[in-house]
């Protein structure tokens, strides 16, 4: 396998968890508790540290031309391949927790896979991301239960959020001809095998939360084709600040 | 899990980086985090491999230049280098960071391997 094929398919993975850690770390202070807040926080910065050893890697592969910063603030939106699901906005709680669910489960079933990776470095990051991302599972489907069954407010709440975002799961479990190459080579998950698994793991939380599942029977494309939504340029523009006003600043 | 770190540790080497602490705990040195995982002195250049304690962990690159400051103080070159198989766990602090973490008021992890996952334990 091409080393530019191979970055491609690892912007395939840590770019949802580049974008979801920013949505996260909008939330910083604005947690509806402090323990929520430190929560949601501390997750963030798992994501961010686990996309930091993807991009470093990535740094490697490329040749060291370019930073792990550069790749993380100076791609244009098309080059960013997150999944159009990380990229929606927080809106309210039940979109925040919803939003984190849906991933949450798609993320573990894929790093328990990518640990068997024929890529060293790949393997091992996924190994270090499992025991973060177990947790991630059980703090958002703790919460999908809480708010399911809780108030009418929370149920209702959540259930919109579930209806809204659902549409952004299919998504998770297609190829890209990157994927297909690493799939070839060893080395990538074929997110398709995951599909099944996700569904049941999915299903089994709404049902003890007493929510519905959507009978969605369209599905939205594109993030990682590099075809994002309307969000996606707001998300970047503040992501993107810094870099873009101070060129080459550094801390 | 436990695993035997002492055959990658040169012993003579301890003593330089049992003077490097963790910025965020500072009663705890590197060595008793378990966090280093390699040091050994290859053609005069000590080479040292720390893993982090999470992905995200911000205290690492502090760790790596203070780990380099101690041994310029002692007029040895080093360099350091992230690993991150096997993942760290908590049962890799040393009974003296245990201690020295109940002292300073953090209670030290009893269940073995209690990260992240301890949190979860059924």
């Amino acid at each position: 396998m091409k080393n530019e094929n191979l970055i491609e398919y690892i912007y395939g993975i840590a770019d949802n968890t580049l974008i979801l850690g920013q949505r996260l770390s909008e939330l910083c202070g604005h947690g509806p508790n402090l323990e929520t807040d430190i929560a949601m926080t501390n997750m963030a910065l798992d994501l961010l540290g686990q996309t930091r050893s993807y991009f470093q890697y990535v740094v490697t592969l490329s040749g060291k031309e370019k930073t792990e910063d550069d790749i993380a603030f100076l791609r244009t939106e098309r080059q960013y391949k997150n999944v159009l699901l990380v990229e929606q906005p927080n809106t309210h709680f039940g979109y925040v927790i919803t939003k984190q669910f849906l991933f949450d489960v798609f993320h573990l079933l894929l790093l328990q896979k990518l640990q068997n990776s024929s890529d060293e470095m790949l393997s091992a990051i996924a190994q270090k991301g499992i025991k973060e991302v177990r947790y991630h599972q059980r703090f958002s489907s703790d919460w999908i239960k809480r708010l399911g069954d809780g108030t009418q407010e929370s149920h209702t709440k959540v259930q919109e959020a579930i209806n809204d975002l659902w549409k952004f799961t299919d998504e998770l479990f297609h190829n890209t001809k990157d994927d297909q190459l690493a799939i070839e080579a060893g080395i990538g998950v074929d997110v398709t095998s995951l599909k099944e698994e996700y569904y049941r793991e999915i299903n089994e939380v709404l049902e003890e939360a007493t929510l519905q599942i959507p009978e969605v029977k369209w599905f939205q494309k594109g993030g990682k084709q590099g075809i994002h939504s309307e969000h996606m340029g707001y998300l970047l523009a503040d992501l993107q600040y810094m870099q873009r006003t101070y060129p080459n600043m550094k801390w | 899990m436990t695993i035997d770190l002492d055959q990658h540790i040169d012993p003579t080497l301890i003593s330089v980086l049992e003077k490097v602490h963790d910025p965020e705990i500072p009663v705890l040195s590197i060595m008793d985090m378990g966090v280093v995982r390699y040091a050994q002195k290859v053609d005069n250049v000590v080479q040292i491999k720390i893993t982090p304690t999470y992905s995200g962990c911000p205290a690492m690159d502090v760790m790596g230049d203070d780990i380099i400051s101690a041994f310029e103080r002692v007029n040895i070159k080093a360099k350091v280098s992230l690993v991150l198989s096997p993942a760290w766990t908590t049962d890799w602090i040393t009974p003296r960071g245990r201690r020295a973490l109940e002292t300073y008021g953090i209670a030290a992890p009893l269940v073995e391997d209690a990260d992240k996952e301890g949190f979860i334990r059924e």
